[in-house]
């Protein structure tokens, strides 16, 4: 499989994944891309008293097994790095969760969280969590947030 | 007249789709219905997520992802050094030794700095690099 298969299949996977928690597929920022690059954006408008939010996904796949043994392998390519990134109720634009994986920093803090609400410095070492992983944790964040609201 | 509550019991999805509470569990264990899995005994479905699941019943069409056309990377390379200041590599190179803002946009041009990287090293960077007259 080449990297752009393997991005196709990749992307297939999040589309179905967003639209079935029910966001809208949009036009992301910056679309130009390099082989092996995936790029998405989606959209659930306020609704029903819960907060608009936006979420922005960036990928990179390379060639080859993982040198580092680190990240999933697909078809002969593995996930080299990624910047997952949710923004509740963008009008206020300062609360938002991203999960990154960076292998510029160091081993233990490749994949990691920046916590809702926290200042970007803050990063929480996370051991794997899949793209199914992550949608459900910003859905319980949502929940979390509206029953706090509520209580 | 109060909004309706964002989020469902399993009952209440039942009672709406008109199937029994084991069938609602079912379309959630096969992953057809997104629903949050609070406790072992307590699971939520929100309002949109089962807006989805029935769009999908529907045959409402949905989006499928589209694969943008790949860019020339010696181009894209230029406008990143355009746009930021800096080529990819030293791009990489600040972000490692945390000179830039640790913000969601600097790490999607970190993952981009990435990617054109390996992309300037591959064939048609060494070929677009070329054409160009410069090495990639």
């Amino acid at each position: 499989m080449t990297q752009s298969s393997v991005v196709q299949h990749r992307g297939g996977l999040w589309v179905t994944e967003l639209q079935d928690w029910g966001y809208e597929i949009g036009t992301p920022h910056h679309a130009d891309v390099v082989d092996g690059q995936l790029v998405l954006a989606a959209r659930r408008r306020a609704e029903f008293g819960l907060p608009e939010v936006e979420i922005s996904i960036r990928e990179l796949w390379l060639p080859g097994p993982d040198p580092d043994r680190f990240s999933p392998v697909l078809e002969g390519c593995y996930l080299h790095s990624h910047s997952w990134h949710a923004q509740f109720d963008p009008a206020r634009g300062d609360v938002a969760a991203r999960l990154d994986l960076d292998r510029s920093k160091p081993r233990s803090v490749w994949l990691h969280r920046h916590p809702l609400g926290e200042p970007n410095e803050v990063k929480e070492p996370v051991d794997n969590e899949s793209l199914f992983d992550w949608l459900h944790h910003i859905e319980r964040l949502i929940y979390e947030t509206w029953s706090a609201d509520k209580a | 007249m109060t909004d309706p509550t964002p989020y469902l019991t399993v009952a209440e999805v039942a009672r709406e789709l008109r199937m029994s509470d084991d069938g609602v569990r079912k379309l959630i264990r096969k992953g057809k219905l997104k629903a949050l899995r609070l406790s072992e005994r307590k699971t939520m479905i929100p309002r949109a997520a089962l807006s989805a699941y029935k769009r999908r019943l529907s045959g409402q069409t949905e989006v499928r992802f589209q694969m943008p056309e790949l860019s020339d990377p010696v181009e894209l390379a230029r406008r990143f050094e355009q746009m930021t200041g800096y080529s990819p590599e030293e791009w990489l190179l600040a972000w490692k030794h945390d000179e830039l803002e640790d913000s969601s946009e600097n790490m999607d041009l970190m993952v981009q700095a990435s990617a054109l990287r390996a992309a300037l090293a591959g064939p048609r960077g060494r070929r677009s690099a070329l054409v160009a007259g410069k090495p990639a």
